[in-house]
């Protein structure tokens, strides 16, 4: 049962990949060269998308979801420039600030966890609330937070790693770790079938507890990159990340339906949606089929990966192969 | 063996995809692939003589515009390519890309980043959010690239700001009523959404104009926040409220909601100010008792901050004088704000006391706003521009 699972998570992230690396050839051929500076600024900007995508996923995973992620975001955001705002040093204001998108992320816990309301309802409810709570602190863009933190941000750990390499790992170790200890055979079955898991005596409410809680905080992470990039407050910033990241998940290989998937997939899956937009931008189409076109790339992606990790499809196409290796002999 | 099957039938399949979207932009992927590398290898020489480019043409110019979802954005950006069209035909732009994204913040960074990486010389931005370019201007600087910030007003150090005035705008509007009254009567005011920018500015002109008519009292000013709806509604409100209206003196596209409003009472509005879409004038033009005048906010911006922005590229020097506080943020001085191309009233008068000051500004009459527009969909903007020659005045 236990390999199966292990084949299972680790097949489900090779079309995303393949299709990231695919569509960085693409964007290589089209722009005619590849720079690591590129590279960088290309990481450091969708740092905060790969943030949500790792939370997403995981509550995915556990067959649920979280459409509040970008309000978390959101909020981060306006906690820290409020709190610079107050004269607290930056550090303190990021810490504080995590911590509350760790609460926020704790409170979806205990609505679905414990009070077992939809994971759809509670977040579509509970994204509301966190955006409201960032408008009120601040309704307008505006703030100010000292640059030295957005220097921090672009500068490397030991001049060897970038800072939002790091902060990217911070949410997926934590996931690795997670999936290492029975705790992660445990979501997954969670995912497949909560009443064969509740039946094999599995805690149901701690894991989507947990599980909940630990995307707050990957969404605070976000939160903290976004304001490191933009060095001000923004109470819309997050709007459009929690479809998106949904997005990226799914197109990473996680099944909507639960228990299949990896957060490897999400993270290519949001790196394919990016280069997608340089794509675009850089092949200098007319911008009344620029959104077109890039919509359709997104669907033969989703279709793609869907094909690739959907049985029955692929039982259908692996029988066609085989027929025509019959007939072949 | 299972495994390696799933990974062809994976891979065939990528390549079908691959092979449409190859299909899809195959034209245009040639083509591009060779300017772009010549423009790379143009930037890396470039950047060491940054300052002291003597360079006249070749230019690439990127323009990321922060939303695209009503008419007056797609003139916007219709504008900019119709004028970057004729440089490029002249060759003083080598090459233009345009960006588009519907107020997702992270979505416009990354087209600008790809901008940068495709070597543009100067990036022209809508901005999603007046904080939120903040790394990209920074990555764009240290590239030695030229950033105009577009339409929009957004504040950051070693950039420039092409914007409407939206002061002059409200002024010409606020003057107006104040002559209609024949300075004095009671009004209301309809402002905008509360604490943004543009409506700050729009209010502060309004009450600098009507500070100096004791005798024009302003019964109530409401927030109508832009919208139809809201300013229909509010307008209700008054109108059963107070029956000694005189004037009205709201911004451009509540007008419409304004008069439905006063429809809905059964009464007619008699001095307003108004809107500066098609409907709305052929709406005025159908109510001979309506006193009114529209000023186009214009979308045309986009291709005077063009033309701006190829002077600055070409080297030439601003005027001392023309560069205006920043509307963000009035410690920098970086910004041009342009006046309205034209102030349509009923008889078109280009002395009237509003059309004092301005710059590049024609009167006409609302037959001829009418005329200009026959050709445009319902709900465009009237626009116009400054030329090039129009904007070399700026330039010493």
């Amino acid at each position: 049962m236990l390999n199966i699972f292990k084949k299972v998570k680790k097949w489900s992230t090779l079309p995303a990949l393949v299709l990231f690396l695919l569509f960085l050839m693409i964007y290589i051929g089209i722009s005619g060269k590849f720079t690591l500076s590129f590279l960088n600024s290309f990481i450091s900007t969708n740092t905060p998308a790969i943030c949500v995508a790792i939370g997403v996923a995981a509550t995915i995973i556990i067959g649920g979801t979280d459409i509040s992620l970008g309000s978390i975001v959101t909020l981060t955001n306006v906690i820290i420039v409020t709190l610079v705002g107050k004269n607290y040093s930056v550090i303190t204001a990021v810490l504080l600030a995590l911590l509350f998108a760790t609460l926020a992320g704790l409170f979806n816990g205990l609505l679905i966890g414990v009070m077992r309301i939809n994971p759809l309802l509670t977040t579509f409810a509970t994204s509301t609330v966190f955006s409201g709570i960032a408008l009120w602190l601040l309704p307008y863009p505006g703030g100010m937070i000292p640059y030295f933190y957005s220097d921090w941000y672009n500068s490397k750990f030991l001049n060897l790693i970038p800072i939002p390499v790091i902060m990217i790992a911070l949410p997926l170790v934590i996931w690795l770790i997670f999936m290492k200890l029975p705790f992660g055979i445990k979501a997954y079955a969670l995912g497949r079938d909560v009443k064969k898991a509740y039946a094999s005596g599995i805690n149901v409410t701690a894991i989507r507890l947990l599980i909940h809680t630990f995307a707050g905080f990957a969404s605070g992470i976000a939160g903290i990159c976004i304001s490191a990039s933009m060095c001000a407050g923004n109470p819309k910033v997050g709007d459009t990340m929690s479809m998106n990241s949904i997005a990226a998940a799914v197109i990473g290989g996680v099944s909507l339906s639960g228990g299949v998937g990896g957060v490897w997939g999400a993270i290519f899956g949001s790196l394919f949606l990016s280069i997608l937009i340089s794509i675009v931008v850089s092949a200098n189409m007319s911008s009344y089929v620029q959104s077109f076109v890039q919509a359709i790339i997104l669907l033969l992606g989703v279709i793609c990966t869907v094909m690739a990790s959907d049985k029955e499809i692929k039982n259908k196409i692996t029988r066609l192969w085989k027929k025509e290796d019959g007939q072949n002999e | 063996m299972e495994n390696l099957k799933k990974l062809i039938v994976c891979l065939l399949v990528l390549v079908m995809a691959v092979g449409l979207v190859g299909c899809g932009s195959k034209e245009k992927t040639g083509e591009n692939a060779s300017t772009n590398s010549e423009t790379s290898t143009e930037t890396s020489t470039e950047t060491t003589k940054t300052d002291t480019s003597d360079k006249k043409d070749g230019f690439v110019i990127g323009f990321a515009n922060g939303y695209f979802g009503n008419t007056w954005r797609s003139q916007l950006v219709e504008d900019f390519e119709n004028a970057a069209k004729e440089y490029k035909k002249d060759g003083i732009i080598k090459d233009y890309m345009i960006s588009n994204t519907n107020n997702d913040v992270t979505e416009q960074i990354n087209q600008i980043i790809t901008m940068i990486d495709a070597g543009v010389d100067a990036l022209m931005i809508d901005a999603v959010s007046p904080t939120s370019i903040k790394a990209v201007v920074d990555m764009a600087k240290n590239k030695g690239i030229l950033v105009v910030v577009t339409n929009d007003p957004a504040a950051y150090e070693g950039t420039y700001a092409v914007c409407g005035n939206n002061y002059s705008w409200q002024k010409i509007q606020a003057i107006w009523l104040t002559e209609q009254l024949q300075e004095k009567g009671n009004i209301v005011e309809i402002s905008g959404v509360s604490g943004n920018a543009a409506d700050i500015l729009r209010q502060q002109a309004n009450k600098d104009v009507l500070s100096n008519y004791p005798d024009i009292k302003i019964l109530t000013s409401v927030p109508g926040n832009w919208s139809q709806t809201d300013a229909q509604s509010v307008m209700t409100t008054i109108l059963s409220s107070y029956d000694n209206i005189d004037g009205v003196l709201a911004q451009d596209v509540m007008a419409e909601g304004i008069i439905k409003a006063y429809e809905t009472a059964g009464k007619t509005p008699t001095i307003m100010t108004g809107d500066y879409t098609k409907t709305f004038f052929q709406k005025w033009s159908e109510m001979p008792d309506l006193n009114s005048i529209g000023v186009p906010y214009a979308p045309g911006v986009s291709a005077t901050a063009l033309h701006v922005t190829v002077k600055l590229l070409q080297g030439e020097k601003l005027k001392e004088d023309i560069l205006q506080p920043n509307p963000m943020d009035e410690n920098l001085k970086n910004t041009i704000l342009t006046d309205p191309p034209y102030v349509v009233t009923k008889d078109g008068d280009p002395e009237a006391p509003w059309m004092e000051g301005l710059v590049g500004t024609k009167a006409i009459t609302l037959d001829e706003a009418i005329e200009i527009m026959k050709d445009s969909p319902d709900t465009a903007a009237l626009d116009g521009w400054l030329t090039a020659e129009d904007v070399s005045e700026f330039f010493e």
